[in-house]
């Protein structure tokens, strides 16, 4: 059996940014969630992989919102409902889209045309969710300053190993592309920031 | 140390102020540059939220592989549910098809006790006259079971019975019949009497093969229990 928190726990858990308490938060989240949110998308449309995508979105969109301030625990909303109710509302926007796209495509063929190539509202709309989460924003730096961040931020290798394994030549190779990528990465974080919707959370920075 | 002037160097030294790494004095060096400083204050939150963006980055993709194993995991257990629970359902059509079965399908008993062959003294003119009425109770008997009249084929049956010179193998071929026509007749228990001296037996003559001997044994079971 996984570990129980209490909604207490969970935020100031997620708060921590600690991994082995956010891997047990999220075992303890799916062990609470996952079955009502499945049961949700099955008996509306969806399958089961439908529910396990809907499944990480929300948990995604949880944590990024506990990170950012956005959610405040409140004496009369467990996590779980709260969860549940973000599962409801991405889900009916989903089949809403769907709904859309296949009017869309049915309109389309009615009128044997080729799909647009500059991107519909609906996917603009997507690719805006899509960034909703540091992991999205992270991902959109290229593969290799990816590798090189993760090696040396998350997995602490030093900058000898770093340039042997990513293949950089010398340590002060890879010093010197860390710093690139970094600067990279602060101007997407910066361009983040500054969306209107987006509060961002400049306080209890943690060591990496 | 003094505020370094390559951008390189300075953002290694803001990197060891974030993570905590510098000494009392060059902390205090840091927080005087980003009084001083605001370019340099904003640079140093930036990097600080890029630091925390990094880390939850890092945490989300966490999430979202311990996620994908238990779901991968969770789907794993319900096919094995599955192939159990399908397993499980044609044991127990087998189980059922086979009571059905045992209930319902004909008890079979040997036919060639008819063989005139079986039965003693056919020379004794006598003798015969006694053995061809044992034999007409027999067939009667076979008769009214095959007839539904069950009552009479216990009767008939039962008279066969009583004769004495009659060869052991005649008097076991009746004493099934007998059995039979008990159960037929809803008389289980004078039935299992019967059979139960069959279970035992060692040097028996009329065979009875095991499959009509299970229907038999399992129809006085269930015609006990159903009483």
């Amino acid at each position: 059996m996984p570990k129980t928190f209490t909604d207490q726990e969970l935020v100031d858990g997620l708060l921590a940014r600690d991994e082995r308490l956010t891997r047990a938060i999220v075992q303890f989240l799916y062990h609470q969630c996952q079955k009502p949110i499945t049961r949700l998308v099955t008996r509306q449309h969806g399958d089961e992989d439908d529910a396990n995508d809907l499944f990480q979105d929300v948990i995604l969109i949880f944590l990024q919102n506990v990170w950012d301030g956005k959610y405040q625990l409140r004496s009369d909303t467990k996590v779980t409902t709260y969860i549940y109710g973000i599962a409801q509302t991405k889900w009916l926007r989903e089949l809403e889209l769907r709904k859309n796209r296949t009017a869309r495509f049915e309109r389309y063929d009615r009128e044997q045309s080729m799909l647009p190539d500059t991107p519909t509202p609906e996917q603009l709309y997507l690719n805006a969710e899509e960034v909703e989460s540091s992991w999205a924003v992270f991902n959109q730096l290229g593969d290799r300053c990816r590798e090189l961040l993760t090696a040396f931020y998350r997995d602490h290798l030093t900058m000898e190993q770093i340039a042997v394994e990513l293949g950089l030549g010398t340590a002060d190779n890879a010093k010197t592309r860390k710093y690139r990528c970094i600067q990279e990465l602060k101007k997407l974080t910066s361009v983040w920031n500054d969306q209107p919707t987006k509060k961002p959370n400049t306080t209890g920075l943690s060591a990496i | 140390m003094e505020r370094p002037t390559d951008k390189e160097a300075e953002h290694d030294w803001v990197e060891r102020y974030l993570n905590g790494q510098m000494t009392a004095d060059e902390r205090a060096v840091v927080e005087a540059e980003r009084q001083a400083d605001p370019a340099f204050d904003t640079d140093v939150n930036l990097l600080k939220r890029t630091h925390d963006l990094m880390k939850e980055a890092f945490l989300e993709q966490q999430a979202i592989d311990t996620i994908r194993q238990l779901q991968v995991r969770d789907r794993r257990r319900t096919q094995q549910l599955r192939v159990i629970t399908r397993s499980l359902g044609s044991v127990v059509a087998l189980a059922a098809m086979l009571v059905l079965y045992m209930s319902f399908s004909p008890i079979t008993v040997p036919d060639s006790e008819n063989d005139l062959s079986v039965t003693r003294s056919l020379a004794d003119d006598t003798t015969a006259t006694v053995q061809k009425r044992v034999f007409g109770q027999f067939f009667d008997g076979q008769a009214h079971l095959t007839e539904g009249q069950y009552a009479l084929a216990v009767k008939n049956f039962e008279q066969v019975l009583t004769a004495t010179d009659i060869r052991p193998y005649f008097r076991e071929a009746a004493q099934w019949h007998l059995a039979v026509a008990y159960l037929k007749s809803g008389q289980p228990d004078k039935a299992e009497r019967l059979y139960n001296q069959f279970t035992s037996c060692v040097d028996c003559e009329y065979s009875v093969n095991a499959i009509d001997r299970w229907k038999v044994w399992w129809r006085i079971k269930l015609a006990q229990w159903l009483d």
